[in-house]
C-alpha cells in the first residue's frame, strides 16, 4: 500500500494555519512535519536540534518565514520527498493574493 | 505525550493533546490503513469512480487522519484501532465531502461498478442499528448479550460478521475483514470465540432466556 504524499499533507496543515491567521502558514506546516517525521514533542524537539522551545513554537505558528527556516526543517522535508518549490510557490501566491484560492489545486 | 513504547499510543497522545506535528507523524505511519478504510468506504458506496483518483484518495485519507485527530482524546491505548474505532465519524466525513453522486448514468459504467460489487451485500450502520434496536426489543436484547462479553472491537467485528452472513453475503469474513482492517481468517477466529461467549452468557444469564431458542444460537 502507497502512502499519502507528504506535500498534501502539509498543504493541509497550512490551511489550517492560514485560516488562523498565521503570517507564514506553509513554513510553519513544514516545521510542524520535520517535527512530525522525528516522532518528537517540542522540547524533546528543541534539544535535539540545539534550539530554543521559543524558537521551534515560533516557526511552527507560522511567525518565521520559508526563507528563514532552520536548516534542520529544510534537509528534513527533503529526505521526505516534499515538494518545496510547490510549497514555496504557494506561500508565495498567498502572500500575493491573500484572498485567493487556499489550495495548489 | 504517553509512556507507552507503541508508536500509535504516542501519536495517539500527541494528537489528543492537540499537537499537529503528530498528525503528520500518523499520517506517515498509519497513512496507508486509513487509505485502505477509506477505499472500503468508498467502495461501499458505490463511489469506485473516485479510487483510481490519488489525489482524491489522499484528500479523502487526510480528512479521515484528521477525523481521527480531533477525537484523539477520546481513545484509549489496547481499545480498537483508531480507524476501526472512528470508523462511523470517517464515513459520516467522506459522505459529507464526495456528496452524492449526481454525474448522468452511464450503462457501460454501471454495469462494471455493479459487478464489481457482487460481494458486497449490506452496509448496516451503527445508526440503523440503533434504529432497528428501536423497533424490536429483541434485537435491543440480542446487542446486550453481544456486548456481555469480550472487547469493543470484537463485539463490532461480531456484530457484522452475523449481519452479513444473514443478509446472504457469500464471503461474510472477507466484507468484514476488508473493513476493520482485518484478515478473513481473523475474522472467522473472532466471531468463533466471541459467539461461544455470547452462546456461554445466553444460556446462564436469566436476562438472556428468550434468546436460547433465536435463530441465530440455533446450532
Amino acid at each position: 500500500m502507497s502512502g499519502v504524499d507528504p506535500t498534501n499533507v502539509i498543504e493541509r496543515m497550512a490551511s489550517g494555519l492560514r485560516s488562523a491567521g498565521a503570517a507564514h502558514p506553509v513554513a510553519g506546516a513544514v516545521a510542524l512535519a520535520a517535527r512530525g517525521h522525528a516522532r518528537l514533542d517540542q522540547r524533546e524537539f528543541a534539544a535535539s536540534v540545539g534550539q530554543s522551545v521559543d524558537h521551534i513554537q515560533s516557526t511552527e505558528i507560522g511567525e518565521i518565514a520559508f526563507g528563514d527556516l532552520p536548516p534542520h526543517v529544510g534537509n528534513t522535508a527533503a529526505a521526505l520527498g516534499v515538494d518545496l518549490l510547490a510549497l514555496a510557490d504557494l506561500e508565495n501566491a498567498w502572500h500575493t493574493a491573500p484572498d485567493g484560492p487556499p489550495s495548489m489545486a | 505525550m504517553s509512556d507507552s513504547d507503541d508508536p500509535l499510543d504516542q501519536m495517539m497522545a500527541g494528537m489528543a493533546a492537540g499537537d499537529a506535528a503528530f498528525l503528520f507523524a500518523f499520517v506517515e505511519a498509519f497513512g496507508p490503513k486509513v487509505r485502505w478504510v477509506v477505499r472500503g468506504i468508498l467502495e461501499g458506496m458505490g463511489r469506485v469512480d473516485l479510487i483510481p483518483n490519488r489525489d482524491e484518495i489522499d484528500g479523502l485519507t487526510i480528512d479521515a487522519c484528521y477525523v481521527i485527530f480531533h477525537r484523539a482524546a477520546g481513545w484509549r491505548p489496547g481499545a480498537a484501532a483508531p480507524w476501526n474505532w472512528a470508523f462511523k465519524a470517517i464515513r459520516a466525513e467522506v459522505a459529507r465531502v464526495i456528496g452524492h453522486r449526481v454525474v448522468d448514468l452511464d450503462p457501460d459504467v454501471l454495469e462494471r461498478e455493479v459487478g464489481s460489487h457482487t460481494n458486497v451485500v449490506a452496509d448496516l450502520a451503527g445508526d440503523d442499528l440503533d434504529a432497528l434496536i428501536a423497533r424490536h426489543p429483541r434485537v435491543g436484547l440480542l446487542d446486550q448479550a453481544i456486548r456481555s462479553a469480550g472487547s469493543h472491537r470484537d463485539q463490532q467485528v461480531y456484530w457484522e460478521y452475523r449481519i452479513q452472513q444473514g443478509l446472504g453475503d457469500p464471503s461474510p469474513a472477507h466484507t468484514v475483514a476488508s473493513r476493520f482492517g482485518l484478515r478473513p481468517d481473523n475474522v472467522r477466529q473472532i466471531c468463533r470465540r466471541h459467539g461461544q461467549k455470547v452462546w456461554k452468557a445466553v444460556t446462564t444469564d436469566p436476562r438472556f432466556t428468550e434468546l436460547r431458542t433465536h435463530g441465530w444460537f440455533a446450532a
